[in-house]
């Protein structure tokens, strides 16, 4: 079965990266030409990484690459059997892109969303085989990373779960069953550790004091604080607004410290300033 | 050269009295505890040969000389008064250091009279205390206590922080947070083993938040967050009723054999 994923950006390019690197064939279509070149540069530069770690063979890493087609001719995508949609986080955005594939994919193809914040249900019903539709959560870096979150539509037949489970695993991922609401399952709990993460810096514990304290009991590889920073405070900062907009739920208020290290552009280590300062 | 003291010990107590005795800076400690904790700490000084640096015994009348004594006595109502009870065993300049984890220091040093040489030291674990400690000023505290307990900290512990003065401090304040969502999303209809996968491969851990509370005890998860609840009425914290329904069904984790999940 031949996978098509939409969006060649990094949420896209590696879904596409992890689904050859399994053996399938995958078809990553992106409307914007410059977007496809930076992805394969990107799966190119990832495999050289691994070749040079001795992680991949040589002939391993070659047939990854070769397994992907990047096409920005969104008729490429149908001989795919499943298609996982991983472009902007727009419902207005992803409605246009279901119902385009919905006219020209054939009746038994299945369509997935990588949405982190749009209910599966809204965009299924956009289509007309709300059945057929599910949502397919991963997370970043996706060839790294192997959760892997799937989420039935109100309409979501159990033989297309059963379908999307079963490639979830034969990419070698672990995969749970998630909710259709905000957050799912992982990013209902973790920005909201962040978020009082926050509010204790904010009471005027240092982020050294604080990670320390968080390791009292064993380190591990990365701090809190250092993680916050990595990922970027921006992340945070969305994740909890869309929580906070999608379930109304209180415990998910932004808290004011980050509202004022995101205005002032303090997003962590790729600004160079976050809980922490870095030297670029 | 310092005397001290650790007071009702329970087993983050005894870690600091094994720390100091062990720390071999000529400290002399006295440990005051129920049998139970007496005889651990009598077997544990006897294992490493400091028997002899260390007294264990049974009451209060013997503290009258220490210089820096640690009340590790339980948490709940008597807390306050049994502050205000150490207090008037040791010397008017003694320094008085409060555990305290349910409630937040200024309001157990309230029990106390000579308020300025009270501070709190909050260790996470037994096993923790030679790394860690949150050390936290209350209203009264002076700079000079401040100060000197800060040293004397340091002896014990590897990392000493500054906590502020709330329920639970830094560690006990973020515990809870994980294990009350989790115990959410239960109520929501999501699947035990779906949340501990997701947060372990999520966060690349060992173990997820089910079984952390499972460790921590459902109990004092429960009585952390009603105490947080109380002090602060933030959302975060309002105690999920899926763990009330636990707690009174006896379901407090491993100690019980039975929490979120079974063990032998």
């Amino acid at each position: 079965m031949k996978i098509g994923v939409v969006g060649a950006g990094l949420m896209g390019s590696g879904i596409a990266q992890t689904c050859s690197q399994a053996g399938y064939e995958a078809v990553n279509y992106d409307s914007y030409p410059d977007a496809l070149t930076r992805a394969k540069a990107g799966v190119a530069k990832d495999m050289k990484k691994l070749v040079e770690r001795g992680k991949f063979t040589e002939e391993h890493a070659e047939s990854v690459e070769k397994r992907i087609t990047y096409t920005s001719d969104i008729e490429d995508l149908r001989e795919c059997g499943i298609i996982i949609e991983a472009i902007f986080e727009d419902f207005e955005v992803k409605k246009s892109i279901f119902q385009q594939l919905d006219a020209m994919m054939p009746s038994e193809t299945i369509l997935c969303s990588n949405t982190s914040t749009i209910s599966i249900t809204a965009i299924a019903a956009c289509t007309n085989r709300p059945e057929r539709v599910m949502g397919t959560h991963f997370f970043s870096p996706v060839p790294v990373m192997k959760l892997l979150e799937l989420i039935r539509g109100m309409e979501t037949s159990d033989e297309t779960f059963k379908v999307v489970e079963e490639f979830g695993r034969n990419i070698n991922k672990v995969v749970v069953n998630a909710p259709d609401f905000s957050g799912f399952i992982t990013n209902r709990i973790l920005p909201l550790c962040g978020k009082e993460n926050c509010k204790m810096i904010a009471r005027g514990v240092s982020p050294e004091d604080f990670d320390k304290t968080m390791s009292a009991l064993g380190r591990g590889s990365m701090s809190a604080m250092e993680l916050a920073d990595f990922s970027g405070l921006d992340v945070l900062h969305g994740c909890l607004k869309s929580l906070h907009a999608g379930l109304k739920m209180e415990c998910y208020r932004t808290p004011l410290l980050l509202e004022q290290m995101v205005e002032s552009g303090y997003l962590g280590r790729k600004s160079g300033r976050g809980y922490f300062k870095y030297t670029r | 050269m310092f005397k001290t003291s650790v007071v009702v010990g329970n087993s983050n107590g005894l870690g600091v009295a094994m720390t100091l005795v062990l720390a071999g800076k000529g400290i002399d400690v006295t440990f005051i505890g129920d049998e139970a904790a007496r005889s651990e700490i009598s077997d544990k000084a006897k294992e490493e040969k400091l028997q002899d640096k260390i007294s264990v015994v049974n009451g209060m009348e013997f503290i009258s000389d220490v210089e820096v004594a640690f009340d590790f006595s339980p948490d709940g109502k008597n807390k306050k008064e049994m502050a205000g009870k150490i207090e008037s065993c040791i010397p008017e300049n003694a320094v008085l250091a409060i555990h305290t984890i349910l409630s937040d220091v200024s309001r157990i040093a309230a029990g106390t009279k000579i308020r300025n040489r009270v501070i709190g030291a909050r260790y996470v674990a037994p096993g923790s205390v030679k790394n860690h400690v949150e050390i936290t000023r209350t209203l009264d505290t002076d700079d000079e206590t401040y100060k000197i307990f800060r040293d004397f900290a340091g002896i014990i512990s590897k990392d000493v922080v500054d906590a502020p003065d709330i329920v639970g401090g830094i560690y006990f304040r973020l515990m809870p947070v994980s294990a009350n969502m989790a115990a959410r999303l239960i109520m929501e209809g999501v699947a035990m083993d779906d949340i501990e996968t997701a947060i372990i491969y999520g966060t690349n851990s060992q173990i997820g938040p089910l079984r952390v509370a499972d460790y921590v005890g459902i109990d004092v998860v429960l009585e952390l967050l009603e105490e947080i609840y109380a002090e602060s009425g933030e959302a975060t914290y309002r105690p999920c009723p899926l763990l009330k329904n636990m707690v009174q069904a006896g379901l407090t984790g491993v100690k019980a054999g039975r929490g979120f999940y079974t063990y032998k």
